[in-house]
């Protein structure tokens, strides 16, 4: 009875069950621990996917497609970026027929609005992608559906906002199915925020939808002026219930962190707020930023107070793909000439999670983290401030638009790729000297790191420059009249007409 | 002489009741069952069909100990009558099997007796507690070192030194 159990000796079959648990980079150990879990591991199809979607930087997508043909598409996938040779175009028309808002970027579909009266359509583009099969698809609608939208089509969902006019802006919630445009199938009846002044859709996660509502005006007790007051809410769509309210919040920024948390960007103190709800009570979680982020100072606790800075305002979103928190905080005030005006902190969410999981205080208390225990691959970067990051950063990569050689505007599109899975990889191919590292591991001025030990140094990425396609090859005096935005496998680009003050040109690069 | 164990003195054996089954350990215990609580092992699916066809209805011996024969007839008394998507032969296997918290508890045991309980339920082709007991092994073992692994899952390093340094570089790329 107590002779120790040889694991080697059981079946193949029951030690790939085993390590299909297992994230890649644990399968990477188990490699190394012996020959046998080395040979079943590379022999098993699902187990090599799982360890080569981790060093892609990729999660699972979940389509009904056998184990092996994901992993082809996965290589297919990787060797597009790496190559970056631009295979399919395809011109987005509305966006150059009129001057539409761009109201959402979803994967790879693209959701436009014009809300004018002599001229108030609704356009829904798929971009097309070769390697996951997506055909391009346009849809217009005549009229203008609503004012605000957000879409999610892992679940078939498009929620869009609408105003009756009377009373005036008395907005509702309309639940669609992408796919038919018909009423959502399962959204509730019941819209619990209906009737409210204002709404602004910030993010739909699974059944929840995040928003921010106007609750009421209150006139200044001058008689001069109101202010507003904006609840940041949560509801369930399927359900019809409120299920969490940040009643007059100072949040200024909201996110998912996962289906039952709620990050909040608070401007005073300054500090992110984590609301975990759902079946448990409800607790909070504080965490302190770095004040002067160039200086990468923290705060010892939230009970000392923090220096109010109003000139400080800052957001932060999280990678689409859910691997990063991205925290952009811009400052005005004491600051040295020389240094940026934005400061990009990026946080892994893993190891964001992993504070609020290890910390289990009770119902607003404060968790002061040191910075250093953030993670190894927390750091500051500056950042150039040109852009909002959420339109450049996809999967930990970055898209910066970069002025030529011989100066004039912007000529060359450059993609940086921090992921450390891919450097890494990256670094290990240059190291055996395969003729296929065409890749270039450099140390790019772009992701400067500031650590807080007063130590500078230069993140290591892979920097790939490709010229710009030649539609927008014209040198362009003003390189903000460009914009590109990453999307799930290409890049849409965007020409502004400045005497329009309207989008020109629009044109994705898929593979 | 072999000693007959009953194992649930609750579940009075007679009306309504599927009939029982004779199970023979390694350590020749012979247990009573009811044939409805085996009937998520496709090991003793096949053999009841067997006793149907021949109409001769006779132990049936299992190569492990009453000790672990036991923990797994716990686990089908439990899920007694439940559906099980992984049990299900017609059904396409999930992709991965979803956790439950009983199962979790019910295989809060050491790493040994982990094993002896994935190997008898893989002998009697119980999917979901082979899948239960997969994702146990796998907790013990993520996120730790190649030396730590080695250790829990007890196997010697037979690389030789060069292999040592790149035993996975057959796979990336």
């Amino acid at each position: 009875m107590s002779s120790y159990l040889d694991l080697l000796r059981f079946p193949n079959e029951i030690l790939v069950q085993i390590l299909a648990n297992l994230e890649g980079k644990s399968l990477l150990a188990c490699r190394t621990t012996c020959r046998r879990l080395d040979s079943v591991v590379s022999g098993s199809v699902l187990l090599q996917y799982k360890i080569e979607l981790m060093a892609c930087g990729m999660v699972d997508g979940g389509q009904a497609l056998s184990v092996a043909e994901k992993l082809r598409r996965l290589r297919l996938y990787d060797a597009a970026w790496r190559n970056l040779e631009w295979t399919d175009h395809a011109a987005l028309p509305h966006l150059a027929d009129s001057e539409p808002l761009l109201m959402a970027v979803a994967d790879s579909l693209v959701f436009q609005l014009s809300p004018f009266q002599h001229d108030s359509w609704t356009a829904l583009q798929r971009v097309s992608s070769k390697l996951r099969g997506v055909q391009a698809q346009h849809t217009n609608f005549p009229e203008c559906i609503g004012y605000d939208s957000m879409l999610d089509p892992s679940q078939d969902l498009m929620a869009y906002y609408e105003a009756s006019m009377n009373p005036p802006l008395n907005m509702r919630c309309y639940l669609q199915a992408l796919s038919t445009r018909r009423v959502h199938p399962l959204r509730s009846m019941r819209d619990p925020f209906a009737g409210m002044d204002e709404r602004i859709p910030i993010e739909i996660c699974g059944d929840r939808i995040l928003e921010a509502v106007r609750t009421q005006t209150q006139i200044q007790t001058d008689g001069f002026g109101s202010t507003s007051c904006w609840d940041h809410v949560v509801w369930n769509w399927k359900t019809g219930r409120a299920e969490l309210t940040l009643a007059d919040s100072a949040s200024k920024y909201s996110r998912f962190l996962d289906r039952t948390r709620v990050l909040t960007f608070v401007d005073h103190p300054k500090c992110i707020q984590v609301y975990t709800f759902g079946a448990a009570c409800m607790s909070v979680h504080t965490f302190l930023l770095p004040m002067r982020a160039h200086r990468c100072l923290i705060k010892p606790s939230l009970a000392h107070g923090c220096p109010q800075s109003s000139a400080d305002t800052g957001y932060f979103h999280n990678d689409p793909a859910e691997r990063l928190l991205s925290l952009d905080i811009h400052w005005a005030d004491g600051m040295p000439e020389d240094s940026p005006m934005h400061v990009f902190m990026d946080i892994p969410l893993e190891t964001f999670r992993s504070y609020i999981s290890a910390h289990p205080t009770a119902g607003h208390a404060a968790v002061t983290v040191p910075w250093q225990e953030w993670g190894q691959r927390t750091r500051v970067a500056q950042g150039y401030g040109l852009w909002n990051t959420e339109l450049f950063t996809h999967g930990m990569r970055r898209l910066d638009l970069r002025p030529s050689e011989g100066g004039g505007g912007a000529q060359l599109l450059e993609v940086l790729d921090y992921h450390p899975g891919r450097v890494g990889r990256a670094l290990a191919r240059q190291r055996r000297g395969d003729a296929g590292a065409e890749t270039v591991v450099e140390h790019s001025d772009a992701l400067m790191g500031r650590f807080t030990d007063g130590v500078q140094t230069s993140l290591p990425c892979l920097v790939k420059r490709v010229p710009l396609p030649e539609e927008f090859a014209r040198e362009l005096s003003d390189p903000e009249l460009l914009s590109a935005r990453l999307c799930e496998d290409g890049v849409i680009f965007m020409e502004m007409d400045p005497a329009r003050e309207g989008v020109e040109k629009a044109w994705a690069y898929t593979f | 002489m072999p000693t007959i164990v009953s194992v649930d003195d609750s579940t009075v054996p007679g009306e309504g009741s599927s009939r029982l089954l004779l199970l023979v350990s390694s350590d020749n215990k012979h247990i009573v069952v009811e044939e409805d609580i085996m009937s998520r092992s496709r090991f003793i699916s096949k053999q009841v069909e067997g006793f149907e066809a021949t109409s001769q209805r006779h132990a049936i011996l299992l190569p492990f100990s009453s000790f672990v024969l036991n923990k797994v007839i716990e686990y089908c008394s439990h899920y007694r009558g439940y559906y099980l998507l992984e049990d299900d032969p017609d059904a396409a296997p999930p992709g991965r099997s979803p956790v439950r918290e009983w199962d979790q508890e019910f295989l809060d045991v050491d790493r040994n007796m982990l094993l002896r309980i994935i190997k008898a339920a893989h002998y009697l082709e119980i999917k979901s507690l082979v899948g239960s007991c997969a994702r146990a092994i796998a907790d013990m073992i993520r996120g730790k070192t190649t030396e730590e692994m080695r250790e829990i899952l007890g196997v010697e390093n037979d690389f030789t030194p060069e292999e040592e340094h790149s035993p996975s570089s057959k796979c990336t790329g």
